[in-house]
């Protein structure tokens, strides 16, 4: 395993991969804002992009000129195949110990 | 959503997110935030928008993932910090090969600014000088001097000094105190070598711990018993040498003119730049043994004029002044408590002391304003200098436009585009700065010997310490010069410049250079009228008639000789027309002045009063209006006074003739009749307007002997009269003509003319050069359009003048402001200081507005002539 995802990483990965070829900053908080119906401040995203870039795991794009935002260009992230293999990691992972779980783990409602 | 469209994202936030930001790429993090300020508009007061948006922008600002750019930034594009010193050799590497490539403009460069920055070194090592007065005093932090403000509800005014028994009570009342010492200035003793020859010294009365407070080191003697005893003296090593021809000099006796003798304690070593200006200093107390003996006035006691005595105090360590100066000036209140005078001390510590402007000083200062006045021309003959720098750097901006281009395509920034160019600037004034030294050493001379003799002892020597500061300033001149063709430079639009498009943006760089040429030439035209003018009330002071004859008046100062021997000595020989006696020589400031009035009435009139014999009046041809000369004083009592007519006037009598005869109350009693009336004429020099005046006949006032000469060799004349003095008298005989005292009255009026002259000489040179090289490129530039001109057939005037036409009329603007301003500034400041002067005339005008014009004529006139003669085939064939 290639280092330790943590859990807004593990989030704002997850959130570019929904967002497809939309993924830039306004759109990865707001949909996370909505999702996990908590106030994230941009700084804090913006670092941890930084560092999911920092270990490969996300890449970025200028995109062209907007109408909007003063005319500045968007930058776009994508995951890379290293953030995909972070993402298989934690998941099997997690599942592993879901089903070595000795509590059952069920709600039962 | 289109209502709240207009509102406006936060202005300083974003600029500051923005310079944080720096050359990193945030533009997306800025796109971001704004996005969000916009959707934000929707839910929110505008207000709530905004701070969330400050917010945002600070969290960023804080955050890894900006900051984490910037470093990454700064990694690929290598900022200052790490190849500096590669880039500052390229960028010295460069400058010096765009030098050597420009030659011509490069010299002119040089000489501009050599030229320019030699005042302001000048001035620069007049200000070392002037603070590192006193360097040497070890206590300096801790000496005050108490000064006193004297304010008689009329005016105030600044003593140094303050009065004597002020020093004891401080000693008494005041804590915190090490010592208080005392000085009087004026000892100045005439040391009686033998019968005839006495040597004067300057010196000061000063208290024994004077050696304790000061720093002066004694060669000879004790410092702290040397000044003990009354009758003692310290004197200076060069003083020593002067009086004894050797330094070891202790025990030895000065007999002392009108004062006794005093004994030699103690030799003080030459000393470094001191506010202190003595040869010798006599101990304290003998001002109490000459009061006693009735040789001085007394001033010890008195606590009435402030004039006479300093007081210095050390303080303890810790001890502030103002506490010191709190006692003082309860003390001081006290003692003049229900007089109409203010009298406050001041303490002043001893390093302000130089620079201060006090009536009374003890030795010499410098004072605030002139050194003003000094920096302020130092400017305003480095501003052309730099000017020049200026209009040629960006006469040549099409030239050095692409390699800018060149540098910002491969990834220059503005400010580094900026460095390079001043630094360019900056080497050429450090050359220069080797020019401005040489001048300096010259003008160095000339300057020692306009300043008052003695005044602070200058030297002026270039130290380490100076030298630093003259190498700051050459950098600080090549920043002012270079910093706006840098910031030009620095703003080229590199597509421009590579695309060939070369008139771009021409236009607001000619009128920049316009300007410039303008306010060069019109600093230049008032230097040029300044000295028309001052040249002019020089001339017209030497020819102004001042109503006494001055030619062939031979002045002899008596020295103690009996005036009736002389005179018929003199009348013996052949040349001397005839002989008269005099207190004081007329037109120059020795006349004294007393108070008198008429008898009967009790106000008094101001009068200035010159001794002299029956002879006078006619010697000097001053003319007669009413009554008569002095009749011959056969008894040497005084009875008559001759008057002149503005007396008569001041006197209220209607007419010279009814003066004669009528007494008046001079000297506390002495009456005297008037017996003639003499027609104005300038006693004082023409700067004071006449006032009122009367001759006086006393035989013991004669100062000078005036003998009128009629000779064909003046210098046989001359060694005649000197050997008949010989013959009764032991003293060196001094003569002087008339004329020529006067002349040097007006020594004041030569510094000017030569003061003015050479700043103009600057002024000019600056200026004709900035002009050269810029009529240089001017003609450079248009020598393609010339030679097709000539082709289709203009003459060489006509070229000429097509080139000419656009300089000539930016130097009669130039003319324009200047003539009018310099009128004023001199009509109204500098000539309403002389009484009798000079009108400005329109010859004055028009021989400088000619002079400048022939200077610029052929400036101008030898760089087109030379483009409108080339044969066009030679610029033309490249094409």
């Amino acid at each position: 395993m290639k280092g330790y995802l943590g859990e807004f990483e593990e989030l704002v990965l997850l959130t570019v991969a929904v967002l497809g070829d939309d993924a830039y900053g306004v759109s990865i908080k707001e949909d996370i804002e909505v999702r996990v119906k908590r106030s994230i401040s941009i700084g804090a995203l913006h670092s941890t992009i930084a560092r999911l870039e920092d270990k490969g795991f996300l890449k970025s794009y200028l995109g062209g000129a907007t109408q909007e935002r003063g005319g500045r260009r968007k930058r776009y992230f994508q995951l890379t195949h290293g953030g995909k293999s972070a993402l298989h990691d934690i998941r099997n992972l997690r599942n592993d110990l879901w089903k070595k779980s000795k509590v059952n783990l069920a709600l039962n409602l | 959503m289109s209502v709240k469209k207009n509102i406006n994202l936060p202005g300083w936030p974003k600029r500051f997110f923005e310079w944080y930001c720096g050359s990193a790429v945030a533009e997306d993090l800025a796109g971001d935030m704004e996005e969000l300020f916009f959707q934000n508009l929707q839910k929110m007061s505008p207000f709530k928008a905004r701070l969330k948006y400050s917010l945002q922008a600070l969290t960023l600002i804080f955050s890894y993932g900006l900051n984490n750019r910037k470093r990454k930034y700064k990694l690929q594009h290598g900022s200052s910090s790490y190849h500096s010193f590669a880039m500052y050799r390229s960028y010295s590497k460069i400058a010096f090969r765009s030098l050597a490539k420009q030659k011509t403009f490069s010299i002119i460069n040089i000489i501009c600014l050599s030229v320019g920055m030699s005042i302001g070194l000048l001035a620069l090592a007049v200000y070392v000088d002037v603070t590192t007065v006193d360097d040497f005093q070890a206590n300096a932090v801790r000496i005050y001097r108490i000064t006193t403000e004297v304010d008689d509800a009329n005016e105030k005014i600044m003593y140094a000094s303050s009065s004597a028994p002020l020093a004891d009570r401080l000693r008494q009342d005041a804590s915190g105190i090490e010592e208080v010492v005392q000085i009087a200035k004026d000892f100045n003793p005439e040391i009686i070598q033998s019968p005839n020859t006495a040597i004067p010294l300057q010196g000061y009365y000063a208290e024994q711990n004077f050696f304790s407070v000061f720093s002066f080191e004694l060669i000879e003697g004790n410092p702290q018993q040397a000044l003990a005893k009354p009758f003692s003296v310290v004197i200076t090593e060069s003083a020593a040498k002067k009086l004894f021809r050797d330094i070891s000099v202790i025990g030895k006796v000065l007999e002392v003119k009108d004062k006794g003798y005093f004994e030699v304690t103690g030799v003080i070593k030459d000393h470094p730049r001191s506010h202190f200006y003595f040869e010798i200093i006599a101990s304290y107390n003998t001002i109490a043994a000459l009061e006693q003996q009735q040789k001085i006035q007394p001033t010890l006691q008195d606590w009435g004029p402030v004039t006479d005595h300093y007081i210095y105090v050390m303080l303890n360590n810790d001890k502030a002044p103002e506490d010191v100066e709190k006692v003082a000036k309860r003390i001081m209140s006290d003692q003049f408590k229900g007089e109409k005078l203010m009298v406050t001390p001041i303490m002043q510590g001893l390093r302000d002391i130089p620079m201060s402007e006090l009536s009374n000083e003890i030795g010499l200062s410098w004072g605030y304003m002139s050194l003003l006045i000094f920096f302020f021309l130092a400017i305003l003959v480095l501003l052309p200098a730099c000017f020049n720098y200026t209009h040629i750097a960006i006469a040549h901006a099409l030239k050095r436009a692409k390699e800018i281009g060149l540098r910002k395509v491969s990834g220059g920034e503005s400010r580094h585009i900026f460095f390079q160019m001043v630094m360019e600037t900056i080497i050429l004034s450090v050359i220069s700065l080797v020019g401005a030294v040489a001048i300096f050493m010259v003008i160095r001379a000339a300057f020692l010997d306009m300043v008052v003799q003695g005044s602070l002892s200058f030297d002026l020597e270039i130290t380490p310490f100076t030298f630093t500061i003259f190498l700051l300033f050459a950098i600080f001149t090549g920043f002012l010069a270079g910093a706006f063709p840098a910031a030009y430079f620095s703003k080229l639009n590199p597509i421009e410049t590579l695309r060939n498009t070369s008139q771009s943006g021409k236009l607001s760089k000619i009128s920049i250079r316009k300007g410039l040429i303008v306010a060069q030439f019109t600093l230049s035209m008032v230097f040029i009228l300044g000295v028309a003018i001052v040249a002019k009330q020089y001339r017209y002071a030497i020819n102004y008639d001042l109503g006494f004859q001055k030619e062939n008046i031979l002045d002899i100062p008596l020295k103690g000789v009996d005036e009736k021997i002389l005179r018929t000595e003199l009348e013996k020989m052949t040349d001397v027309t005839s002989v008269s006696m005099s207190s004081s020589i007329p037109g120059n400031w020795t006349a004294s002045s007393i108070m008198v009035r008429p008898p009967e009435k009790v106000d008094s009139l101001e009068v200035y009063q010159m001794f002299v014999d029956h002879n006078y009046i006619q010697n000097l041809e001053i003319e007669l209006v009413a009554g008569s000369n002095f009749p011959l004083n056969s008894n040497g009592k005084e009875e008559y006074i001759v008057v002149n007519e503005t007396f008569v006037k001041k006197a209220g009598l209607s007419n010279p003739f009814d003066a004669l005869g009528k007494s008046f109350i001079v000297d506390e009693g002495k009456e005297l009749s008037v017996i003639g009336v003499v027609k104005d004429f300038n006693f004082m020099p023409l700067r004071e307007a006449i006032n009122s005046f009367f001759f006086r006949n006393d035989p013991s006032m004669f100062n000078f002997a005036n003998v009128k000469l009629k000779s064909q060799d003046m210098q046989l004349t001359l060694s005649n009269i000197e050997r008949s003095w010989n013959k009764i008298s032991d003293q060196k005989f001094e003569s002087r003509f008339l004329d020529d005292e006067l002349d040097a009255s007006l020594v004041s009026f030569k510094s000017m003319v030569k003061i003015f002259g050479f700043l103009g000489a600057i002024a000019i040179t600056i200026s004709c050069l900035g002009l050269l090289a810029v009529v240089i490129s001017a003609a450079e530039g248009r020598l393609r359009e010339m030679s097709l001109r000539k082709i289709f057939g203009a003459s060489v005037t006509n070229l000429a003048f097509s080139l000419s036409k656009g300089f000539l009329k930016l130097i009669v603007i130039a003319v324009m402001i200047a003539t009018p301003f310099t009128y004023i500034l001199f009509d109204q400041f500098f000539l309403r200081m002389i009484f009798y002067r000079a009108s400005i005339g329109f010859t004055e005008i028009a021989i400088s507005v000619l002079l400048l014009f022939t200077l610029v004529l052929v400036i101008i006139g030898s760089q087109t002539l030379k483009v409108a003669k080339i044969n066009p085939v030679d610029t033309l064939k490249y094409e």
